[in-house]
């Protein structure tokens, strides 16, 4: 009887010391892992702690952590760490069923089961390797969201897990799960802390061996923090004389001095690229493409620069340049010379067309004008000699002083007298125009052109009068290969020309020089020089300006063609009201040859 | 000057096909001077009179239907060496001319329209040459003559002297 109540007593003692031992396992549990928060103890450390004190403390058989991670691709958990209860059994490795670990990502609520092989849900999961009777899992949650598993597995005794099991496990895992994220967030920083050492390290020795010259400024104040080996060598300034310097004062781009290009350039994340030269002390200057763009170094935004050394390809294109401009110029020249050597053509056609014609009229006109003008010679010598014979002493005076007779021979006198002024005008056009058509005749001979010039001008001393001066500028021309009474004609025609241009007083300038291969004569006036609208019309045959009677318009056109039988040419400067000067140019010519006549 | 060398009347011939060039070159020759002339507008009927005549001097035009004056000079040449040979032309044609002077011997080559008294002066050279030629050839003959008239007494000299 007395033992009854020390027996109740006993039993209540018993629980007591039961519940307190519990508290102390408890307890021991969260100092464990309050000693694992102080200490700089790695996530596996700590999630091997947590597994450890698990296992012993619900006596099971094998635990295990799970943690939920990133990657979507693999299973949803990583299994961190599995404990057997004691150090020498082996752990076995085994799948914790998918369809488990999917019930608990699903549910996020503790799962306690017993008989696992009879549970319908999960009798897939039973590994022959490791037969699971039981299992107790709970999820570990950090600031509400579920981080990993904590799962133990076959208790040791035969009852099964206890809620009071599930109870101590859940109590294990809130208060783990805030220190399990808290050192995998550590070593995730410190892992990514790692990688970016690494990717910063790597980034220096790309940019220290890269081909091509890199700058790197700060994105505020735009002064360069670090430069490669390339840049030195590009701006041929050491890397020590480079740091700190403005961007703009190395690479002369307009964005880099430019405040606003900088903010787009921050909106962009690039500038635009392009082509600068570069002036380096003591060598040549190079030519860069340029192209700036914003990285982050170091976890700072900097302007990273490359240049591009593109010196060779510049050289080239303005090689490629220069030689464009060249063949433009020479297309432009041949443009010139064929249109040049066209209009000679035109010109050269023209005569050959109009020396045709010219001959076949003058051979038309040749028999019935020679008839004529024969015919008015011998009509004014008969007349001389019948007025010899009336005016003849031995003549009967009645005739002799007949007044009618008189008056009817000063009569046909006087239409003699016009008849061969008439006939002999018309003798000298068709003479001019027969040498016009065959002016092939004369032979070749060397010549002294000076001499030539001072016939000429003994013969149109007249057309001068007092009225013009002649200066004369000779210059040291040799003789030359020619037909010289073709070339005076020539000068005649010019100088007549050049005389009537000078309306009253004036001057003709004759100036020779030799020029290249080429003999040069220029006559100039003092006249009233060429309208422009009459310029391209002087050298066509027929062409005349002073008036019927005075020109025949073949002058010009017989010395294009005679200068240009020679092989030579003619040109014509002029300003109305001051006068023009044709320039006469004709080839020096093989000496040599010259002597003996082809 | 034609009584100066020979005293018969020199013999012209000239040849045009146009009457009015040979109508005008009577007119002034025979105004000017004292010539005999035979005038034909044909060089066929030309020749049969050339052959018939002794002529002094023969003027022909270039161009002309039945032949050209240079074909018909020719046939002059053959027929009287000493007739001295005028080309007058209307025919503007250096190769012609120079044609003319090599195979005809030509005397002178004068253009349409021609200067009367170029062409005077030139017939009176001209006739003055032949009249010339033919006293040369008289007097070449003369020479000649005598040389064979004096071969032949050196002959008859020389050969006594060898009587063997």
């Amino acid at each position: 009887m007395a033992s009854e109540p020390s027996q109740e007593k006993f039993t209540e003692l018993e629980d007591e010391n039961r519940r307190l031992r519990r508290a102390v396992e408890e307890l021991s549990i969260l100092n464990a892992i309050g000693t694992a928060v102080s200490s700089t103890m790695s996530l596996k450390a700590i999630v091997e702690l947590i597994v450890q004190e698990s296992v012993r403390q619900l006596k099971v058989e094998q635990g295990a952590v799970m943690l939920l991670q990133d990657e979507k691709d693999t299973d949803p958990f990583r299994t961190m760490a599995r404990k057997a209860h004691s150090a020498d059994s082996d752990v076995v490795p085994f799948r914790f069923g998918q369809q488990l670990t999917g019930w608990m990502l699903k549910h996020q609520k503790p799962l306690l089961i017993n008989d696992l092989q009879e549970d319908p849900r999960f009798k897939a999961v039973a590994s022959s390797d490791f037969p699971i009777r039981s299992l107790l899992s709970v999820p570990l949650r950090a600031k509400g969201q579920m981080v990993g598993l904590l799962n133990v597995f076959n208790k040791r005794s035969k009852e099964g897990f206890s809620k009071a099991d599930q109870k101590l496990l859940s109590i294990i895992a809130s208060q783990s799960a805030q220190i399990v994220e808290n050192a995998r967030l550590y070593e995730e920083l410190q892992r990514r802390s790692h990688e970016l050492q690494e990717s910063e390290t790597k980034y220096r020795a790309l940019m220290q061996e890269a081909g091509e010259a890199i700058l790197l400024a700060d994105l505020d104040t735009r002064r360069i923090i670090e430069v490669n080996e390339q840049a030195e060598k590009l701006t041929a300034v050491p890397r020590d004389a480079l740091r700190g310097r403005t961007l703009a004062d190395v690479v002369p781009v307009e964005e880099f001095a430019d405040a606003a290009a900088f903010e787009k350039m921050q909106q962009d994340g690039h500038l635009q690229y392009s082509t600068v030269r570069l002036e380096r002390r003591g060598a040549a200057a190079s030519y860069v493409d340029v192209g700036a763009s914003l990285v982050t170094y170091g976890g700072n935004r900097i302007v990273q620069v490359i240049c591009h050394d593109v010196t060779e390809r510049e050289k080239l294109s303005s090689h490629l340049r220069h030689h464009a401009e060249e063949l433009e110029k020479e297309v432009q020249e041949r443009t010139r010379d064929l249109r040049e050597s066209q209009s000679q053509l035109v010109q050269q056609e023209k005569m050959a067309a109009l020396g045709k014609l010219v001959a076949g009229i003058a051979h038309e006109l040749n028999t019935p004008i020679g008839t004529i003008n024969s015919n008015a010679d011998t009509l004014g010598r008969s007349l001389a000699k019948l007025r010899g014979i009336i005016t003849n002493e031995s003549c009967n005076e009645a005739i002799r002083e007949n007044p009618v007779l008189q008056h009817v021979l000063s009569v046909v006198d006087d239409i003699s007298r016009v008849n061969q002024l008439a006939s002999q005008r018309i003798v000298d056009i068709v003479t001019t125009l027969r040498n016009f058509a065959r002016l092939d005749e004369a032979d070749l001979k060397i010549a002294d052109l000076h001499e030539g010039l001072e016939s000429t001008l003994t013969l149109v001393r007249h057309e001068l009068k007092n009225r013009v001066r002649v200066v004369k500028e000779y210059g040291d021309i040799p003789p030359i290969r020619c037909h010289p009474n073709q070339i005076n004609q020539v000068f005649m025609n010019l100088l007549v020309n050049a005389s009537q241009a000078v309306k009253g007083k004036g001057e003709v300038r004759i100036k020779t020089f030799r020029e290249d291969d080429m003999v040069n004569v220029q006559i100039s006036d003092t006249g009233v020089g060429i309208p422009a609208e009459n310029l391209p019309r002087i050298f066509d045959p027929g062409f005349t300006t002073k008036g019927v009677g005075v020109g025949t318009g073949l002058g010009l056109s017989i010395c294009f063609k005679i200068v240009q039988d020679h092989r030579g040419n003619i040109d014509v400067r002029t300003e109305v009201g001051k006068g023009s000067t044709f320039t006469v140019r004709l080839p020096v010519g093989d000496r040599k040859s010259a002597g003996q006549p082809s | 000057m034609t009584d100066t060398t020979n005293s018969r009347v020199p013999l012209l011939v000239i040849v045009d096909d146009e009457e009015m060039v040979l109508a005008s070159l009577r007119s002034f020759l025979t105004l000017e001077t004292d010539y005999e002339l035979l005038t034909f507008d044909s060089p066929l009927k030309a020749l049969e009179s050339i052959r018939e005549n002794r002529i002094d001097l023969v003027i022909s035009d270039y161009l002309m239907p039945e032949m050209t004056g240079i074909e018909f000079l020719l046939e002059v040449k053959k027929l009287q060496p000493y007739a001295t040979r005028v080309l007058l032309t209307g025919y503007a044609d250096k190769e012609n001319a120079i044609r003319a002077i090599n195979e005809v011997n030509l005397y002178q080559y004068i253009e349409k329209p021609w200067n009367n008294e170029d062409l005077k002066l030139i017939i009176q050279n001209g006739l003055e040459r032949r009249f010339l030629m033919a006293d040369l050839e008289a007097k070449i003959g003369e020479v000649q003559q005598a040389q064979r008239s004096l071969q032949d007494i050196q002959a008859q000299i020389i050969k006594p002297a060898f009587p063997i």
